[in-house]
């Protein structure tokens, strides 16, 4: 666990560089497009404390948060010439390249990564010597406490004999009958209607809850308003924790292989939460879209969204969501697992609270809670800068917490958790939500634009327009590289020797493949020459020929 | 590192550094490990054998299943008692730096319990039982893990595993080098 927290906390770390740093004073930087290192700085208009305003979070109305630097919003637009240095500072283009900086970075990170789970799965050719495993590796000869010791040769135990009984099962299973095979077929198929049904009325009430109920807010009564601008966040949290129990409870009745099982709740498990996330992005799309008027995007005064910049409400969202789920976290933390904890010990003879027991710290919905932080992080940072270091700071806090009730609370899960063959899996579910992500965020910039962008509120004017734009004041012939780069000629021949590079790394692949089994059965070959060569010295002792 | 400087000259660090996996300060270290064990009789003199129940009580061996087959196995008399040395390219085995063949190896001669140079049935149905501790398994899953382990591993059906066949699995598994390590 901690080895995947750490490799997915490092790429977000590696991130924060490419954050918006706060400085107070002017910092004298210039940004250049030669240097791949993502650090950028952004200078700032005023001097305000920015932790001033997370203190007061609660008491805040939301509208002076507009103001402040949390949001793209704020960010002033193109060039600032500043003191007598005659340097410009672009901040659109600033954070575009930011963007795609942090993108890219993160995206090699994961994928050096992959590459060395995938490498060690693939070292282990076609079969993956699943007993030997577990027997000749299984004891780990680190442990040196008696109570970890005995939980391991239980854990042994009890891996030998599920593993006994699933190949039991499906020997039994492949034997069954026709009749028993189609009633099953057809529970699965009842549950996943089920299961899906589930997951299209929660996109349903996040659509309803944004589209319906946000606009009909009340602008006297604080309290009511701050909770209807809550709201989507809290429904999306508390759907992210109460419906992956229910999938846990119903797969049960699927009758799967238990393996099967794992991986098919954690399937839509993350569905659920890739899916609310998206649900919310496309009806705040719809929401912001605004249909014949032109939108000022002067002064954000009034917290109405059509009159105001559309990053700055998407990333208020955001920010929330990520706030709200950090808070509950925590508070399930405190408020459920410690209370439980405190009532077994109190009350261990009851049978009920024996039945329960002890919270299992239950390690792939903890991989998930983090893949869902840092999904948002990937999303929110585009709309308000500050989101990477509020989310290093919300991963620092959770693994401290989690830690704490890892060793006060819980008891360690019973069933053995494989970490080399999981944390791959894992790691394909961060690439799969970073590929969403980036699609979310290049759809974004390609649309106009506010904030940093905001001279360039016309209709016809894009975030990314100020991107060429500063292409085309360069020298010659840099600006004659970018725009053969974004030529189609470029893109093709790039496409093509990637195809070449492929095709050869597959031939490789597979002559290794067949070198593999050609020494495999040399291997064994070798041994029956062994054998040969033994009967063959017997017999000529038996005989007398060797004294 | 001043008591420990004084035990051995340069040169008997230098080939001890040269020999194991260990720097000289870790090597300083295992030395002031053992001395602990009996410091009177290494006070003495350092090379004593010390006997195998006094070194089945180092934490680090103390839980585990097959310290007695550790002794047994880095011992120089073949009697389960270790000298320092011993002790040394004991824990240098073990260490993090040691090469995976190296712990190849000496898995191999751990787990074949009668020391025939072949993981036999009856040795893969001793390492089986000492895993799982104080639950049994009964016999018949024992017989078909035994059966699964040589279907996996037994290329060339004799029922017993070689020092090949072994590392052939092994060395694919990738739990192996992470689960084969003492650190003192």
């Amino acid at each position: 666990m901690v080895i995947i927290l750490a490799t997915i906390v490092l790429p977000q770390a590696l991130m924060q560089p490419s954050s918006f740093n706060q400085s107070i004073s002017n910092i004298r930087q210039y940004f250049t497009f030669g240097t791949s290192s993502a650090i950028s700085l952004i200078l700032p208009e005023g001097s305000a404390e920015i932790c001033q305003h997370l203190n007061l979070f609660f008491s805040l109305v939301k509208g002076w948060m507009e103001k402040t630097y949390l949001f793209t919003g704020f960010y002033f637009n193109k060039t600032l010439i500043y003191g007598d240095s005659h340097q410009h500072y672009n901040m659109p283009v600033a954070f575009l390249l930011a963007t795609a900086a942090y993108f890219t970075i993160t995206l090699i990170a994961m994928v050096k990564y992959t590459a060395i789970g995938m490498r060690n799965q693939r070292m282990s050719g076609e079969k993956f010597y699943d007993y030997c495993n577990k027997v000749f590796s299984g004891w780990d000869f680190s442990l040196s406490k008696d109570k970890a010791a005995a939980h391991k040769h239980k854990n042994l135990f009890h891996e030998y004999s599920n593993d006994l009984e699933e190949a039991r099962q499906k020997l039994r299973r492949e034997g069954m009958s026709i009749g028993r095979k189609s009633c099953i077929l057809f529970f699965r198929a009842v549950i996943w209607i089920v299961t899906l049904a589930i997951l299209a009325a929660s996109g349903y009430l996040i659509y309803q809850i944004v589209d319906v109920w946000m606009p009909m807010r009340v602008q006297d009564n604080a309290f009511v308003y701050l909770v209807v601008e809550f709201l989507p966040s809290i429904a999306i949290t508390a759907l992210n924790v109460i419906v992956p129990v229910i999938f846990q409870q119903v797969v049960g009745l699927e009758d799967y292989e238990p393996h099967n099982e794992i991986r098919i709740t954690i399937g839509r498990t993350v569905f659920l939460r890739l899916a609310s996330v998206a649900v919310l992005a496309v009806t705040l799309g719809s929401v912001i879209t605004c249909s014949d008027d032109v939108r000022e995007c002067g002064n954000c005064g009034v917290s109405m969204v059509r009159d105001c910049c559309w990053e700055t409400y998407v990333g208020q969202q955001i920010y929330k969501l990520v706030i709200v789920d950090f808070f509950v976290v925590v508070a399930i933390t405190f408020f459920v697992e410690f209370p439980r904890k405190l009532t077994v010990d109190k009350f261990s003879e009851v049978k009920v609270v024996k039945m329960v027991g002890r919270q299992e710290f239950d390690i792939p919905k903890n991989v998930l809670d983090i893949v869902y932080s840092q999904t948002l992080c990937w999303i929110g940072t585009f709309f308000c800068p500050l989101i990477a270091i509020i989310t290093v700071m919300k991963f620092f806090i959770f693994f401290y917490v989690k830690k704490l009730t890892l060793l006060k609370n819980c008891i360690p899960a019973s069933r053995t958790y494989r970490a080399s063959k999981s944390s791959y899996f894992f790691m394909s579910v961060l690439m799969v939500s970073f590929v969403l992500c980036a699609a979310a965020v290049a759809y974004a910039v390609g649309r106009q634009g506010c904030g940093p962008f905001r001279i360039y509120s016309s209709r016809e004017f894009f975030m990314f327009e100020s991107f060429s734009d500063l292409v085309s004041t360069l020298p010659n012939l840099i600006r004659d590289i970018f725009y053969f780069c974004g030529s189609w000629l470029f893109y093709v021949s790039v496409l093509i020797v990637l195809s070449l590079v492929i095709y050869y790394y597959r031939a490789m692949a597979a002559a290794n493949k067949r070198l593999l089994s050609l020494l495999r059965y040399q291997l064994s070959q070798a041994g029956k020459d062994r054998q040969f060569l033994l009967s063959q010295v017997n017999d000529a002792l038996l005989r007398g020929d060797l004294s | 590192m001043g008591s420990g400087q004084s035990v051995f000259t340069d040169d008997e660090l230098e080939d001890y550094q040269e020999l194991t996996y260990f720097t000289k300060k870790e090597i300083l270290n295992v030395y002031k490990r053992f001395a602990a064990l009996d410091p009177e009789a290494i006070a003495a003199n350092k090379n004593t054998h010390l006997p195998q129940h006094i070194i089945e009580e180092i934490p680090e061996l103390k839980v585990n299943p097959f310290r007695d087959r550790i002794c047994q196995v880095f011992s120089s008399s073949n009697d389960g008692d270790l000298t320092f040395e011993d002790f040394l390219d004991m824990m240098s085995v073990f260490s993090e730096n040691a090469p995976k063949n190296v712990k190849v190896e000496y898995a191999f001669r751990i787990y074949d319990f009668d020391g025939d140079d072949l993981i036999s049935s009856d040795d893969l149905k001793q390492v089986i039982d000492r895993l799982t501790g104080d639950q049994k398994l009964p016999e018949e899953d024992m017989q078909q893990m035994i059966e699964n382990i040589f279907g996996e591993a037994d290329l060339d059906d004799d029922d017993s595993l070689s020092f090949a066949e072994f590392e052939h699995v092994i060395s694919k598994s990738p739990d192996f080098v992470n689960s084969f390590r003492i650190r003192l």
